[in-house]
């Protein structure tokens, strides 16, 4: 972001004693080592779910995460064959499921289940195709801004997209 | 490296990524907390707590909005929670002595002087134009990034922008007079 004030916003011409002030005013603080090394170590490096590598017969898309009150979340969505494991980081919620147009947006159908590092997981068989899907944290259904999204609007909010490919023949 | 590619390398798990984006905008956000809390004690505690939010929330960062931007956003936030949490405590306007060693040049009492007065005028706005005028002035947003930072709008911040400046302008002119007719 560029830091520079832009100058056609209609502000008055500051005083130069408020200039000078405010000149005195932009003068970065100085950073505690202290301060810095006690908040590195703060920050939880576990909760961070490192995105997978791709293989070939990866789905074609990966979605999404979400998050609001609950924390944050952050999906991945690996394919096996036919199997796709789904994850969402979500560390204050009680409950996670599945939704999609694969188990009728039920929230029900498909609960996640609490893993290490507060992620929570699944794994579900795909059919080779295109599905829609997202997550239901605390019964808020949540997709990613990011994350490939559903032309449709299966469930009230946009779906995030997952294609699972044919099975190669070997 | 820019920004958005240190959230996606933090996102891939690389620590160094949010190392140094912590070292890229830890200056500006304790200066900002400082100003805005005039406290440097409590403006640690309100950045160290938004950076760690922000780590928290990465996976839902918009890379549409600069990262500096959605990161003060929620440290607006941090420093306002901080001013309510204080409640009625009295605004204290302290001097950093170890701040000011760290950060000040020749005639230093000269200068400690001034920075107490100017210090104590920006405490003396209110929280909101105190707000307002530092997002504009010193950390030089647009008003249109302080209105997504903030939630005001546009019209409302030039405003409250304008009287801080004439407040300032005010205090700054006739401080000790000022600070007598302020005190409660």
């Amino acid at each position: 972001m560029t830091h520079h004030r832009k100058p056609d916003e209609g502000d008055d011409p500051l005083d130069p004693l408020v200039e000078r002030a405010t000149m005195l005013l932009r003068r970065p603080e100085a950073v505690r080592p202290a301060w810095r090394d006690e908040l590195l170590a703060r920050v939880p490096t576990a909760r961070t779910v490192r995105r997978s590598p791709m293989r070939a017969w990866v789905p074609l898309a990966i979605a999404a995460s979400l998050c609001t009150a609950v924390g944050i979340g952050r999906l991945s969505a690996r394919s096996g064959r036919d199997r796709v494991r789904f994850s969402v980081s979500a560390p204050s919620a009680k409950a996670v499921s599945l939704v999609g147009d694969f188990d009728g947006w039920n929230p029900a159908a498909v609960p996640m289940r609490r893993g290490s590092n507060d992620v929570w997981v699944v794994d579900v068989r795909l059919r080779p195709g295109r599905h829609v899907f997202a997550f239901s944290i605390d019964g808020a259904l949540r997709v990613d801004a990011d994350a490939p999204r559903a032309v449709e609007d299966d469930f009230g909010v946009p779906g995030s997209v997952i294609v699972v490919p044919e099975r190669r023949s070997d | 490296m820019t920004d958005a590619e240190l959230v996606r390398g933090t996102l891939d798990g690389d620590t160094r990524a949010f190392t140094e984006l912590v070292d890229r905008h830890a200056p500006a956000c304790l200066r900002f907390a400082t100003r805005m809390l005039g406290d440097r004690a409590d403006a640690e505690e309100a950045a160290q707590e938004s950076f760690l939010r922000a780590h928290r929330a990465l996976a839902n960062y918009d890379r549409r909005l600069p990262f500096r931007m959605w990161l003060f956003a929620i440290l607006v936030n941090r420093c306002r929670t901080a001013m309510a949490q204080r409640g009625r405590r009295e605004r204290r306007l302290v001097v950093d002595t170890d701040a000011l060693a760290l950060s000040f040049v020749p005639d230093e009492s000269r200068a400690l002087e001034l920075r107490s007065e100017i210090e104590w005028a920006v405490a003396a706005l209110s929280a909101e134009q105190r707000e307002a005028f530092l997002l504009r002035h010193v950390e030089e947003l647009s008003y249109e990034e302080i209105s997504q930072t903030t939630g005001a709008g546009v019209s409302a911040l030039k405003m409250r922008v304008k009287r801080a400046t004439e407040r300032l302008r005010i205090l700054l002119e006739d401080g000790t007079e000022a600070k007598v007719d302020d005190t409660p």
